[in-house]
């Protein structure tokens, strides 16, 4: 039942304990001395002590920099915890739990077509299975937030399965709670309604003490299918559903820098240009939140907030970022993890990262940002299989040349090669290339510019052109469906942006062979964001 | 509710393994700062205070015993230790904890100003029974053990506390 005597006192605490936050390095520090003293000479422990305390200031520091390592090391581990983390898990359900001081891990898939349900623990030192007496069905992309006030990890909905012999993805809406031991099913007299086709995002509202869901309904009539942004509330007991009077129009993260809950999602208009929008909620409405510098949107991309460091920090696209007083920074750690599932481990005063959170194949390590880099503070036991021959190779942050050197040497079975001479200056190159296909992004520090171009998209695309799209004469292109020779099918996407998003499509006189066929011409696509029209023409007029 | 002890860890523990202590009494350093903060309404006397207990708990960690609850046991060498540093002090200004300037006309967010004024204000051994029963949710007989009074005078300061703040009455639990 809400107890509103102990949700004003609570918060009041709440606001008065914002001002002191929990110092970075003391447990480490403060546990360090107290076995240390042990040690000591009783005669002159006291002694020691006032000394310790003198240097504890820049132990703190030194501790922050060891703890990595005092987490890796091997020490005798109680039962249950284990240094074999659980299996990589894509679209798995995950949290912090701030009673207990762990990463709450809820898996997802398994093998194909199967789904765990399982539940792990990760402790700061160990995983380990939990065995709760009571187990939720399993899920994917279930939405779960630590309930400060109530002190329970909340788990709402996600997408099960039928248990028909040949099972049906069902939308799940039950709600579940994580008391550190086992999980209890509760029986709220509204639920929402969401459609999981885009994932929902939950977080607690330090403001309203209450738990926050973010995610669509999907409403069908005769001739269109919509998704529709919802924003629940959760006080304990039941759901209430609110009525913002504005909402982003796309899933994304939802985090609280301790004060306020925001959520990072791709605005309603994109003006051709994908990216972040990062908005606030107010206590009525999802409000924007004004930014000097835009975050590119990749498809795939996680959040946290650190405290300790009061900034967000983001893995997006094979990048670190971090926001802060309004800005956007790509940073360059030395070591930069896959995009994992991330919280803020308030236990260790650190952003940390476990595994890939959209795929299932690469990693199952911990990783840690200290703010500067990532270390692993816990690791995998990955072994990546080879990959099969013939397979296209995947290689990132190279430099526009040796990008140009592998292409050239990998790329036997398509002929011309094209690839431009003449690209804004400071970008590096990914690419992905096989014997007859190879697609490169060059991209700019700060990723406000990326060129995209490649064989492998086919022409013209599924649909066929756009209204909107314009024949330019280009090269000596073979004619193609809707183009007639000597020209290229070129779209922007909002001509009221200068920098939008951009692209050329075209087939060039050639040939490309797969699997011993020989077929006429080479499928050629040039795309750019960032870039005005004159940019974008000086790299397309520069490919040889 | 009283969980049983880790008795290996603890064991571990007092023959100098820093992760089993860590393991022990890590989860706790947060609460035991925040309520440190709340006695001492400092935040580096807080930080000592709970480098101080942490020493006192490793040496007394026999006491822990079966039946013995970890988190009272170590809140209590923590406001234990609070009450020393409050002792010590040789100055007698209570410091108010700085309150962030807010621009709100909401009725609610103007009223939760003056309630942080009002529990910023109350005695200390007002304040800590107030953040152990409601901000750490500890159960009565959790308070009392921490706070080193029985559960009945746990349960008149919590009524006592919340009438000084002219909140509605709340039930009690034990």
């Amino acid at each position: 039942m809400k107890d509103p005597t102990r949700e004003r006192i609570s918060a009041a605490f709440d606001r008065e304990l914002s001002q002191a936050p929990v110092p970075g390095a003391l447990r480490s520090t403060a546990v360090r001395a107290a076995v240390r003293a042990h040690h000591a000479p009783a005669e002159d422990r006291n002694r020691r002590l006032q000394a310790m305390v003198a240097v504890l200031l820049a132990a703190a520091v030194i501790a922050t920099l060891l703890i990595g390592s005092h987490l890796t090391r091997t020490n005798p581990q109680p039962a249950g915890r284990s240094s074999v983390p659980p299996a990589p898990q894509a679209d798995a359900g995950y949290v912090y739990d701030g009673a207990h001081g762990q990463f709450v891990l809820f898996r997802g898939n398994g093998a194909p077509g199967s789904k765990l349900g399982d539940t792990w623990t990760w402790d700061g030192k160990g995983w380990t299975r939990q065995h709760p007496a009571t187990n939720p069905p399993a899920r994917v992309d279930a939405a779960l937030a630590y309930d400060a006030a109530r002190h329970v990890v909340v788990m709402f909905g996600g997408r099960g399965q039928t248990a028909a012999a040949r099972p049906q993805p069902v939308d799940l809406a039950d709600t579940w709670t994580w008391d550190g031991h086992n999980w209890t099913r509760l029986r709220p007299h509204q639920s929402p309604a969401l459609n999981y086709d885009w994932p929902a995002a939950m977080g607690y509202d330090p403001v309203s003490r209450t738990v926050l869901l973010y995610g669509f309904a999907k409403i069908a009539t005769a001739t269109t299918t919509t998704m529709t942004p919802q924003t629940w509330s959760w006080n304990g007991s039941d759901w209430a559903q609110l009525n913002p009077a504005s909402s982003p129009q796309s899933s994304g993260d939802m985090f609280s820098d301790g004060t306020h809950l925001f959520l990072t999602a791709p605005p309603a208009t994109g003006q051709g240009i994908s990216t972040v929008q990062m908005s606030e909620w107010d206590g009525r409405s999802w409000i924007p939140v004004a930014s000097q510098n835009m975050l590119p949107n990749p498809d795939l991309m996680s959040a946290a907030y650190d405290l300790q460091r009061h900034e967000l920090v983001v893995l997006s696209g094979g990048d670190t970022w971090t926001w802060s007083q309004a800005r956007w920074l790509r940073v360059h750690p030395d070591l930069q993890p896959p995009t994992g599932s991330m919280v803020y481990f308030a236990a260790l005063h650190e952003v940390v990262s476990w595994g890939e959170r959209w795929g299932a194949d690469s990693s199952n390590a911990m990783y840690a940002w200290d703010g500067r880099t990532w270390k692993v503070v816990q690791p995998g036991n990955v072994v990546p299989s080879p990959a099969p021959s013939g397979a296209p190779i995947s290689v990132r942050a190279l430099s526009p040349a040796a990008a140009e050197a592998l292409i050239r040497k990998t790329v036997t079975a398509t002929s011309p090669v094209l690839l431009p001479t003449s690209l804004p200056p400071g970008m590096d190159a990914n690419v992905d290339v096989s014997s007859d296909t190879f697609n490169v992004t060059y991209q700019s520090d700060q990723r406000d510019k990326e060129i995209d171009f490649g064989t492998v998209v086919a022409n013209p695309p599924p649909g066929g052109v756009a209204p909107t799209d314009t024949a330019v004469p280009f090269r000596h292109a073979i004619a193609m469906k809707f183009r007639p020779s000597g020209y290229a099918d070129y779209h922007v996407y909002d001509t009221t942006n200068p920098t939008s998003m951009r692209w050329l499509m075209w087939i060039e006189p050639g040939t490309t062979t797969v699997g011993g066929t020989t077929q006429s011409g080479v499928s050629y696509f040039l795309s750019a964001t960032g870039l005005t029209d004159a940019e974008f023409w000086q790299v397309a007029n520069s490919l040889r | 509710m009283v969980q049983s002890l880790p008795l290996a860890e603890i064991q571990a523990a007092r023959s100098g393994d820093e992760a089993a202590f860590d393991s022990l009494v890590g989860p706790l350093i947060d609460p035991a700062f925040k309520l440190a903060v709340v006695l001492l309404r400092d935040r580096g006397e807080a930080e000592d205070a709970v480098q101080e207990a942490c020493v006192k708990a490793w040496r007394n960690l026999a006491q822990l015993r079966d039946g013995g609850a970890l988190r009272p046991w170590f809140l209590s060498i923590v406001a234990n230790q609070c009450r020393g540093v409050r002792r010590a002090r040789w100055w007698s200004v209570v410091r108010m904890p700085s309150t962030p300037a807010r621009d709100s006309s909401n009725p609610d967010v103007e009223a939760g100003f003056d309630l942080d004024r009002e529990v910023a204000a109350l005695p200390l051994t007002d304040r800590a029974v107030l953040f152990l029963y409601f901000y750490l949710d500890m159960p009565l007989a959790e308070v009392s053990r921490t706070l080193g009074i029985s559960p009945q005078a746990a349960k008149s300061r919590v009524h006592r506390a919340v009438e000084r703040l002219r909140l509605s009455m709340v039930e009690v639990q034990e």
